[in-house]
Formats: structure tokens, sequence, C-alpha cells
């Protein structure tokens, strides 16, 4: 039965076929030009997916040689009885325990241990111990480890060791296209005329190509390298699956794995434990990196149009980046799974559409820039200890990103490399944020915002920041004292009542006449640290606000708190953001205002609400300012003004 | 009109293949028996019960698929991934299965995969030996407990019964060791990958083990003086002698 020679299968002659004509080629090729070429590749590709049952049959060849789990035989119960009885029931031990001459006869029976003696068996056992140690064996050591632990999963391969009927280098090919096929499996059309797998197989089997040897030897970078690319072609055969209409040149997708996998191939440590090490990293992360850079090529089709590759070379610079570090413990710790991935796809947006970001220098690479730029992340995460900054940090490290992406035609700050603004900003945002709460960490802030409300608040500042390119001239202190501004009104807000949606509002406001009016009501610079006026204002119209619901309530005729409150402070902000000089002058003035202006509403509720207070506000604020003395306020005064009159 | 004969063909291609069928189910009996272990660790009852469920029904879909194989070599496959998860999941056809499977195996000049032969050869016998070792701790309950009494009140009615039943297992064990045996002789000459020769000799470790626990019940239970308690201690010796001559087998932790 196992004599007869191995029949060779239709696609075993047509991969044969196509090797024997690749090393026709060869000898007609310069020296080192790989016989483990791209066509051979392509062709075992077209050869398995295309052929019907000849593909069909090499899958199922490949499929019926995986290694097979062989199960463990049940164990028995433990029992040291047994075990002590079983050892000594053997000829070949029987004298140790012969009546009269066996040195532990004494605790043995003709029927086994002296059940009559309690301690036989624990002295039989020591004895078994004895013997065994002279022949080599540890029972003891053998005793004590739980059995269970000694079961595992035994996997057996089909065939020994260099018996088997599939070479190293058809079985990469049976493996890609294992991969293959089982997306095909849910996509037929992918492995269609032009289908959209096409180019993408096409892109692998050339890059694969390159990294092969000549030989077909394939040593521990080759078997790496092997399984990266395995991961690789799942990623994209995965994005391919969610991407009906995708668009993009098979150059493209192979500059990006030629650029992005092959430095990492090539980087993999010599010693056997750096590259376990690096493989367990690399396997948890090279297929979501992967497959978010393709996504970016499927994302942003019009930056791969032509014959440009720079933005495949930033994609692959940066996609290279977060490999490698990722398997730096530190780089880990600093980064959740998550954080990485926001961070990373965020990266990725940039490099798409600004791949002149990349563009690197005498003195550094797209690669350096790429790293300098995770580096610079994850050292500002590192300074920012605090758990809720470090939760946040990765999130709104990928908004800068996102935001230096569409601004960054307004920096144009030689100074300042962009991936070091990045660092930047994202530290002003997180000190920032800090600020109010110093010693105290973000609880606080935390407990007013989601986390993505707080990313949120990050957004609306960096928006308006990305702006006003001067805001963040002056080193981001700017940005700081701005976020720190807002985040201190959030903490004044003690009775919550402004959710948080209104503080993005007011945040908003806030910002925009920040970077319209620095000087006036914001001490952004830091030369005036005792004069904030907006955040005294701000922090008098919440005063108003609590003292009113604590002392009339809701019931009582209260208006100033939700949205009633956000639109004071809006109105409040604005109007003195045109007036910064007056208002300083009638800050008293406007306190009592808004402290009568609210008994008033409240002690008139049948007639008044919200909707008054704020026509109210508007006017006498506004009389206020302009150095009118305003009487106290009378129904009738409140009627004229409400009805459009001066009073 | 070519495009969707493509894709007609392609489906076509995916729906037939023995390969990706072959693929998923030795993966699902890997994922399963991944799930037993975590079971057996964690002695959940409940999940253990889940994955025997689950092993019976892959046994039957494996099954399936080896009768529909059009080639020998597939059904083989199959007939391994059928006869492996009813022997997890404690089916009571193992035995069919595995000669389904072997029987295959011995069609003329067939040597397409030597690993599941050696499998389909000696499954049944594996999963009868798993049978027997339950039967095994049952014995050693009940003369445990029954030699516990004093002497005047042990039954000698019931230690009868534990011989022979001690007896009986003695002699089951001794056929799959030979079975097994006999799978490593007629494999001799193949080359067989280590790690299943390995296997195979781990497999009769334990048998042999096995074996002389249950002598030794059969000596708790009926003494040294009955004659088929040296009958097995000779059998135990021969085996010994020629499976295990510088006695390197620990049967504390086989």
């Amino acid at each position: 039965m196992l004599a007869k020679a191995r029949q060779q299968g239709p696609v075993d002659r047509q991969v044969q076929e196509a090797r024997t004509a690749a090393e026709e080629r060869s000898e007609n090729k310069p020296d080192g030009e790989s016989i483990m070429n791209q066509d051979l590749i392509s062709f075992a590709f077209r050869a398995l997916l295309r052929l019907g049952n000849a593909g069909s049959s090499a899958l199922a060849h490949y499929a019926r040689d995986k290694e097979a789990v062989f199960p463990d035989l049940k164990k028995p119960e433990p029992d040291l009885t047994t075990f002590v009885t079983g050892f000594f029931a053997q000829a070949n031990r029987a004298q140790w325990v012969a009546p009269g001459t066996g040195p532990y006869a004494d605790f043995w029976t003709p029927t086994g241990p002296d059940t009559a003696n309690s301690q036989a068996v624990d002295a039989l056992y020591i004895a078994i111990v004895k013997i065994r140690a002279e022949e080599d064996v540890d029972v003891a050591a053998a005793v004590s480890a739980d059995s269970e632990a000694t079961a595992g999963l035994i996997m057996i391969e089909q065939w020994a060791a260099g018996s088997e009927p599939v070479g190293p280098l058809a079985r990469v090919l049976v493996t890609v296209a294992d991969i293959a096929l089982e997306y095909v499996a849910n996509d037929p059309s992918i492995a269609g005329i032009d289908g959209r797998g096409e180019k993408l197989l096409s892109a692998f089997a050339k890059s694969l190509s390159n990294i092969l040897p000549d030989d077909g030897k394939l040593g521990p970078k080759h078997r790496f390298a092997e399984r990266l690319f395995a991961v690789a072609l799942r990623a994209g055969l995965e994005t391919i699956a969610g991407n009906t209409e995708i668009m993009v040149d098979e150059e493209h997708i192979r500059d990006l794995l030629d650029k992005s996998l092959t430095p990492v191939v090539n980087s993999l440590p010599d010693d056997l434990a750096g590259q376990l090490d690096f493989k367990r990293t690399l396997e948890a992360i090279s297929g979501p990196a992967l497959s978010a850079a393709l996504g970016t090529i499927t994302r942003y089709p019009e930056a791969f149009l032509g014959t440009n590759f720079s933005s495949t070379s930033a994609i692959a610079a940066v996609t290279q980046a977060v490999l490698r570090r990722a398997r730096d413990a530190d780089f880990a710790d600093l980064f959740n799974r998550d954080g990485l991935n926001k961070v990373y796809k965020a990266a990725l947006g940039v490099a798409a559409l600004r791949p002149e970001l990349f563009v690197g220098s005498d003195s550094s690479t797209a690669d350096d820039i790429a790293q300098q730029l995770l580096s610079g992340i994850a050292n500002v995460l590192r300074q920012n200890g605090d758990q809720e900054a470090r939760d946040v940090g990765p999130q709104l490290g990928a908004l800068v990103l996102e935001v230096i992406q569409a601004n960054v035609h307004l920096y144009a700050d030689e100074d300042q490399a962009w991936e070091g603004l990045a660092a930047n900003l994202l530290q002003s945002i997180l000190s920032g944020l800090q600020m109010p709460f110093a010693g105290n960490g973000v609880d606080r802030l935390a407990a007013v915002f989601s986390r993505e409300q707080l990313v949120e608040l990050g957004r609306v500042v960096l928006n308006q920041v990305a702006a006003t390119p001067s805001m963040i001239a002056s080193g981001n202190a700017e940005v700081t004292r701005l976020v720190g501004m807002i985040a201190s009104l959030v903490a004044a807000d003690e009775d919550r009542l402004l959710t948080s949606e209104d503080w993005h509002a007011i945040a908003e406001v806030i910002v925009a006449q920040a970077a319209a009016n620095p000087g006036r009501l914001f001490d952004l610079d830091g030369s005036e640290p005792n004069e904030k006026l907006a955040d005294e204002l701000i922090k008098r119209v919440l005063k108003t606000a609590s003292d009113s619901m604590q002392s009339a309530g809701r019931a009582g005729g209260a208006v100033l708190f939700g949205k009633t409150l956000r639109e004071a402070i809006v109105i409040l902000i604005t109007a003195t953001a045109g007036n910064a000089a007056a208002a300083k002058v009638h800050l008293a003035t406007i306190d009592t205002t808004l402290t009568s202006l609210t008994t008033f509403v409240a002690e008139n509720k049948e007639d008044l609400g919200s909707k008054e207070w704020l026509a109210l506000f508007r006017h006498l604020l506004t009389a206020v300012l302009g150095g009118q003395v305003v009487a106290e306020l009378t129904t009738d005064m409140a009627n004229a003004i409400l009805a459009g009159g001066t009073a | 009109m070519k495009r969707m004969l493509t894709i007609i063909a392609a489906v076509v291609l995916v729906a037939s293949c023995a390969g990706v069928s072959n693929l998923r189910l030795n993966e699902e009996l890997t994922n399963l028996y991944t799930a037993q272990i975590d079971a057996r660790d964690s002695d959940d009852v409940i999940l253990k019960e889940t994955v025997g469920e689950a092993f019976r029904s892959l046994a039957l879909r494996a099954e399936d698929q080896a009768q529909k194989a059009t080639t020998t070599e597939d059904a083989v496959s199959f007939y391994r991934i059928a006869a492996t998860a009813a022997w997890q999941g404690e089916s009571t056809n193992v035995e069919a299965l595995g000669n389904s499977g072997w029987m295959k195996c011995e069609e003329p000049g067939f040597d397409k995969a030597r690993r599941d032969c050696v499998m389909l050869l000696v499954i049944p016998d594996l999963a009868a030996t798993d049978g027997l070792t339950t039967s095994l701790d049952d014995v050693k309950s009940r003369v445990n407990a029954e030699r516990a009494k004093p002497a005047d009140q042990q039954s000698p009615a019931v230690l009868g019964e534990i011989g022979n039943a001690s007896d009986d297992i003695f002699d089951k064990l001794n056929s799959r060791f030979g079975v097994l045996s006999e799978a490593r002789a007629e494999f001799s000459t193949a080359s067989l990958p280590s790690a299943l020769l390995d296997r195979l000799k781990k497999n009769q470790d334990f048998i042999f083990c096995r074996m002389r626990d249950a002598n030794g019940m059969l000596l708790r239970a009926v003494g040294n003086t009955d004659a088929r308690f040296t009958r097995n201690q000779a059998t135990l010796e021969t085996i010994r002698r020629e499976h295990d001559p510088n006695n390197q087998i620990n049967c504390a932790t086989t």
C-alpha cells in the first residue's frame, strides 16, 4: 500500500511545468534573479483559483496534508494505592516485597499494600521513589506535577519530514491560495475576469517573489515573510471584500507591500527569543495595520491615481513605523490597541492626502519622519502619566493629526517640523485639560464629559486653532491656556446646570472669540494673569444661576439653567468681546443686573420665562455696556422692553 | 456573459471543493479539542457536555463528506476527522468509522495519507481504551471501598466480582496494546512523522501502565495465589522486556 510511488495531480504538473519553464528562463537571466519569480507565483494563483478541478485538487491535497490533532488518552483518576500496587505487582519488582527477604515486605501482603498499616502505602511510595531514582526516573517530580498539565494539543503532520509530496515553495503557494479561496467562497467575483482580487494577487505575487530565495531553502526570515505576507493577503482580501468599487493600481499595492513589509522582515532579530517576541507582536498587530493601510488606499482613491507613488510611500513609511515600534513594551504600554489604531489611521490619512509631509531631506527619510511622529506622540503620552489623560490621549493625538492634515497649508514654520507640531499640540491640549485639576487628576472633567465628549471638546479647540496659525506661533501656550480656561469653567459648574452639549456650544464661541479678539477677554499670552475677563464673567453667570436654582428652583421660577444659561453665556461673551473695556469697568453692574433680572423673572414666573429672560438680558447688557444707568426692573419696564421699546 | 460564466464557475469550484470542507472540518476539530482541554482543566461539566455534543455533530458531518468524497484520499481524510470527533464525543460508532476509513486505506496501491491511515487503524482501540480507563477507575473505587472495611466484613463475593472485572479489563487492554504493536509493525517500513511514532509509543506506554493497574486491582481483589494474577504478571513481564527493557516508562504520569 505504501510502496506505490506518489501520483502526480494536475496542478502538481502545472506547477512543475511552470517551475521548469522558470528554470529554463533563469538560465538566460543574470545571476541571482529569482527562480521563485512573480510569473510562477502568479501562475500558481491562476492555476489554483481558476483551473477548476486542478485548483480544487491542489487545495484538497493541501487540506489533507494539514496538521491534524491527535487527542490524548483519557487520564485515570489519580490513586496512590493503585500506583503502588501496580508497581510492586510486577514480576521484576516482586523481590522488593517478597515475604522474608524483600526490604519492604513489612508493608506488603498477598493482596497488595497492608491496609491494616495506615503508613504502608506512603512507605511503599517512598520506596518506589528511591528505586526509580537509582534508575534515573524522577517519580517524585512527576507525581507532584499536575497530570492534567501534561495534556495538550498534539498536532501531527501527514508526512515525515522530507517525504511530503508538496515542497516548501509549493507549500507557500497553496497556503496563500488557501487564503484566497476562503474569500472567493464568500465573494466569487474576487476571482473573476478583471476581478477586484486580480490586482492584489498580482501585486502580492511580485512582492513575495522579491523576498523568497532562489533555491527554495526557506530560513527563519523567509518563513516569517511567508506568514507576514499571508496576513497581508488576508487583510487585502478583506479590504477588497468590503469595497465593491475598489479602484487602485497594482503598482501602488506592490509599492506598499515592498516598502512596509520587506524592511520589517529584514529587521527580524537573529536570536530565537527575539524572533519569537517579534513574531508574537507582529502577528497581533500586522493584520489590522495592513488592513487599515490598504483601506486608506481605497478610501482616498484620488490620492493614488496616476503614477505618483508618494502617497503610497508615505503610507508604507507610517505602516512600517507602527509595525516596528509596536514590539516595544514601552510603546504598547503607552497606547492601548484601540488608541494605536486611531493614531495610526489618522497618520495614514495624513500620508494619503499630504504625502509631501513625508518627503525627507538629506538628513531624514520618510521612515524617519514617520518614526519621529509616533515617538513624539508616545513621548507626550509618557509625560502625561495620568490615567484619564493616557486613555484620551491617543484619540486626541489622532484628532491633532486630522486637523493638521486638513490645515497643513497654514503652517509654514520651517523651524518646527510638522511631526513635532503634532506632538506639541497634543501636549497643549492635555496640559490644558489638566490645568484646573492640577494634583487632582482630571476626575472632575471626566465626571462631566465622557471620553468621546472630551475628544469632541478637543476638536472644537483644535479646529479653531487650526484656522488661526498665530495661536500656535507662541509655542502652543495659548492653546494650553484656552483649553485650561474652558476646563476650569466646566469645573466651576458644580451644580451641573449645563450639559456637555451646552459646554460644547459655549466652547465654540469662546474659542472663536479668543481667536478673533485674543487680548480683549482672554489673557492668552499670560501677560496679565490676574485679568481673565471672560473667565470672570462666565463664572458670575454660573454663580447667579446656581444661587437662583438653590433659592427658587425650577418650580419657583428659576430659568437660568440648560439652554437658557448656555445662551446667556454666549450673549455675554459675544457682547463683551466687542466692548471689553466697558465690561471691565461695569463688571459689578453686570453682576447686579444678572441677579436682579433673575430674581425679577422668578417673581413673575406666570408671565415671564426663559425667552423673556434672554430678551431682557440682551437689552440690559447693551445698556450697561453703553454706560447707561439701569433702573430697578419693573413690570412696566419689562413689558416695554419686550414690546420693542427702549424703556 | 463571460463574467457571469466565470462567477458561476468560481461558485461551482468552491461549492464542490473538498479542500475547503476538509480545511474547515479539520480546523473545527482542532478548535473543539482545544475547548475540551479547557473544559477538562476547568472541570466545567456543562462545557464538557457542550463540546461533546459538538464533537458528535462534527463526526456526522465529516462522515457525510467522507461518503460523498470522489477520491479515496479525500474519503480517508474525512473519515479520520469523523473517527477522531466520534472518539472525543464518545459516540458509539467510532469503530465503524475507523473501519470504513481503514478499508479505504487498504485499497490496492493507496499511499496518499499515511498519518490518516495509521490514525484510522488505532483510533477505535484508543476510544476503547478510554472506556476501559473509566471502567478501571470504577474498579479502583470499589476495591478501595471493600478493602477499607474490617477484614471480617469484606465480602469474598464482591471481591471475586471485582477480580473478574479487573481481569476482563486487563485482557481487553492487552488486545488494544496488540493492535498498536501491529500498527507500528505494519508501518515500520514507511516513513512516518516522528511525532506520530512518538504518539503511538506513548499510547502503548499508557496502556501498559493501565494493564499494570488492572493486574494490581486483581491482586487486591483475589490475592497473589490466583492463577490469573500470575498469568497476567507473566504477560506484563513479556511486554515489558520487549517494549520497555530499561524500565523507562513512568506510570506515575502515564
